[in-house]
């Protein structure tokens, strides 16, 4: 089994962990103290971009580097976004931290604003987390009284101050540009790109959006540096993730590993196996928008270069498990639904895509589909993939290609016998333990 | 919880809380989701006269104001009922049973998705994952998460609701 390192969790399960006093009792700000005190902001980049410390939003792009896009001068308004919007099904890691620990997430920022000398930064909160923002809302009253925010903190010359938003409903503006139309008080539409946020981003000011696990890893790369972050785990994704376990598995919850560790070590070692003592049927290992595995694919480690061996990508860490119960038709037309409903519908091949593509499947689901059904799903999927304003068509597409093709018999079961597998009349819930 | 546009618009302390908020950010704009998330609070839903009033406040036209209410899923332009429940409908709730709860809901309000009851205390709706998934079946009731919800759970829950 894979060796545990607590890094994001540490101070997770302390006494009133989300107070401040508790949380500088166990640790809280000592790295923005010392990056305050005893570094440049230089030397703060430098750190974290040598940590090769990856996006830990869906994408993984290295933040140091992303960072290091806006521009250098001190004159210039430049804003840090902090991306708490949560919703890619499968995924409730960044809930974890803003609970129980957001002084590790102000911290973060805090010391990410010295390091590219940000005026000022804004947490996006999912709408439906509302204690969540009330939590956020203190700890960041708290950081202000203690003087770790405002003007000339810590007597070090850096002025910067935190807001929060609180969004109203919307999977997409999770997309960074949709989310920084949000923050305007717009519809939340993503922008075409290029410009970059890095050059027009919030009120058309440089930016950088992170999210909330990116921004929490910093305090320990200030901390203990960024080359020994970069030799913990995995040398693609360095570093521990968040990784949380759903569906299927006997112990759901947030299990913090390092990136080399398998995925059947999660399931099984950790997760305690599969729920109903069936068998694992497939596993979506990133949160919904990424390809789906099929039970054999599973010897492979969590990051970037193992999950691409089997077609798939770390994305958000949300690992979410099916047993044999489950019909594959029905799990896709669930995902499918999502889209079609999240979708902002300014582009046709998504706006449009999304619901023929739900439309194919729910027939298929139905036992109203006809020959040739899946042709059809696999050449919809084409036209939408990489002609779209934003990431989500793609997030669509993935699921839906990788579940007809990875599953194409039952699909066909469905087409030609108009029912489901027999062994999925009976879907297992926590309901039938 | 429901009060009327009008009561709204003379109520002082509303009036307080708009001019708060509007000095709350760096363009002041960037108030309008917590403006109507106060609205939406205070009223239930945002009528056409409140958006009138907020696109006043922030110098922004009524249209613009619609455009936002319309967008995003926690706004309501029409009345609803007194209280909101939201069952999580995707696949990680889903799997953990979220359909079999979803229907004892629907059957025992008597009400399908979408509905209000006829005596306005709930409307039912569902919702896109509420990032909890490790505990489905997840619902909200107004502002309110609750998780590991079994049917026999809502009855006792929605005791304390009026
Ligand atoms: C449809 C869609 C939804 C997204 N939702 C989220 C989200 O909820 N949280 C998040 O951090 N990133 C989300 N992202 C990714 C962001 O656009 C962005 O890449 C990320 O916040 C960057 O942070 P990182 O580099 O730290 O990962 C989403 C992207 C798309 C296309
Ligand atoms: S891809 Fe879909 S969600 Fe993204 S901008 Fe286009 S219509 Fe909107
Ligand atoms: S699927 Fe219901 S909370 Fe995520």
């Amino acid at each position: 089994m894979a060796e545990v390192e607590k890094i994001l969790t540490s101070r997770i399960g302390t006494k009133s962990s989300s107070d401040i006093d508790s949380a500088m009792q166990n640790g809280a700000y000592e790295a923005l103290i010392k990056a305050l005190t005893k570094m440049t902001p230089e030397q703060v980049l430098n750190e974290v971009k040598t940590a090769n410390l990856k996006g830990r939003g869906g994408a993984g792009f290295p933040a140091g580097i992303k960072l290091s896009f806006l521009p250098k001068d001190k004159k210039s308004i430049k804003y840090l976004v902090c991306n708490a919007d949560e919703s890619e099904p499968g995924t409730f890691k960044d809930r974890l931290l803003i609970e129980n620990d957001p002084h590790r997430i102000l911290e973060g920022i805090i010391i990410a604003a010295y390091a590219v000398n940000a005026t000022s930064g804004f947490i996006y909160i999912r709408g439906e987390m509302a204690s969540g923002a009330k939590i956020l809302e203190k700890a960041i009253s708290q950081a202000y009284e203690r003087h770790f925010l405002g003007k000339n903190i810590m007597g070090s010359g850096l002025d910067f101050d935190i807001y929060l938003v609180r969004g109203a409903g919307a999977y997409i503006c999770g997309e960074e540009t949709a989310l920084m139309n949000s923050i305007e008080g717009k519809r939340g539409e993503p922008r075409t790109k290029p410009p970059f946020p890095a050059n027009y981003g919030v009120y058309g000011k440089p930016s950088n959006v992170n999210n909330v696990e990116t921004y929490a890893n910093i305090p320990t790369i200030i901390e203990k540096g960024g080359s020994w972050y970069s030799k913990i785990g995995s040398q693609d994704t360095p570093g521990t993730r968040l990784f949380g376990l759903s569906g299927h598995i006997k112990k759901p919850g947030i299990y913090e590993l390092k990136s080399n560790v398998t995925l059947r070590e999660l399931i099984y070692d950790f997760g305690g196996g599969i729920l109903g003592d069936k068998k694992l049927k497939a596993v979506i290992p990133g949160g919904s928008s990424v390809p789906v595995l099929k039970a054999d694919e599973i010897n492979v480690t969590m990051d970037i270069q193992g999950l691409k061996k089997v077609g798939s990508m770390p994305g958000s860490g949300g690992v979410i498990v099916l047993n044999e119960t489950v019909c594959i038709v029905k799990a896709l037309l669930n995902l499918i639904t999502f889209y079609e409903r999240e979708s902002c519908g300014q582009c046709t091949p998504c706006r449009e895509g999304t619901h023929f593509l739900r439309l194919l499947i729910e027939n298929i689901e139905k036992g109203e589909g006809v020959e040739g059904d899946c042709e059809k799903i696999l050449s919809i999927c084409k036209n939408i993939m990489g002609r779209t304003i934003c990431p989500l068509g793609d997030a669509a597409v993935m699921p839906v290609e990788s579940f007809i093709k990875k599953f194409r018999d039952e699909f066909e079961f469905h087409i030609k016998e108009k029912r489901c597998l027999p062994e999925t009349f009976k879907m297992t819930t926590i309901f039938s333990e | 919880m429901t009060k009327s546009s009008n009561e709204l618009l003379s109520d002082r302390e509303f009036l307080r809380k708009i001019e708060k908020l509007k000095k709350l950010y760096p363009e002041e704009k960037s108030a309008l989701l917590a403006m109507l998330h106060l609205c939406q609070s205070e009223m239930g839903y945002i009528s056409l006269e409140i958006q009138e009033f907020i696109a006043k406040e922030l110098k922004l036209s009524p249209a613009h104001i619609k455009g936002v209410v319309t967008f995003y899923e926690m706004f309501f332009d029409k009345p609803k009922g007194r209280n909101l429940i939201q069952v999580c409908r995707t696949l990680p709730c889903m799997l953990a049973g979220g359909e079999i709860l979803f229907e004892h809901i629907s059957t025992k309000l008597g009400i399908k998705e979408g509905q209000t009851t006829s005596d306005g205390k709930w409307t039912l709706m569902t919702v896109e994952c509420l990032a909890c998934c490790d505990k489905g079946p997840a619902i909200m009731i107004n502002d309110t998460l609750y998780t590991r919800v079994s049917p026999r759970e809502f009855d006792e829950i929605i005791k304390d609701y009026r």
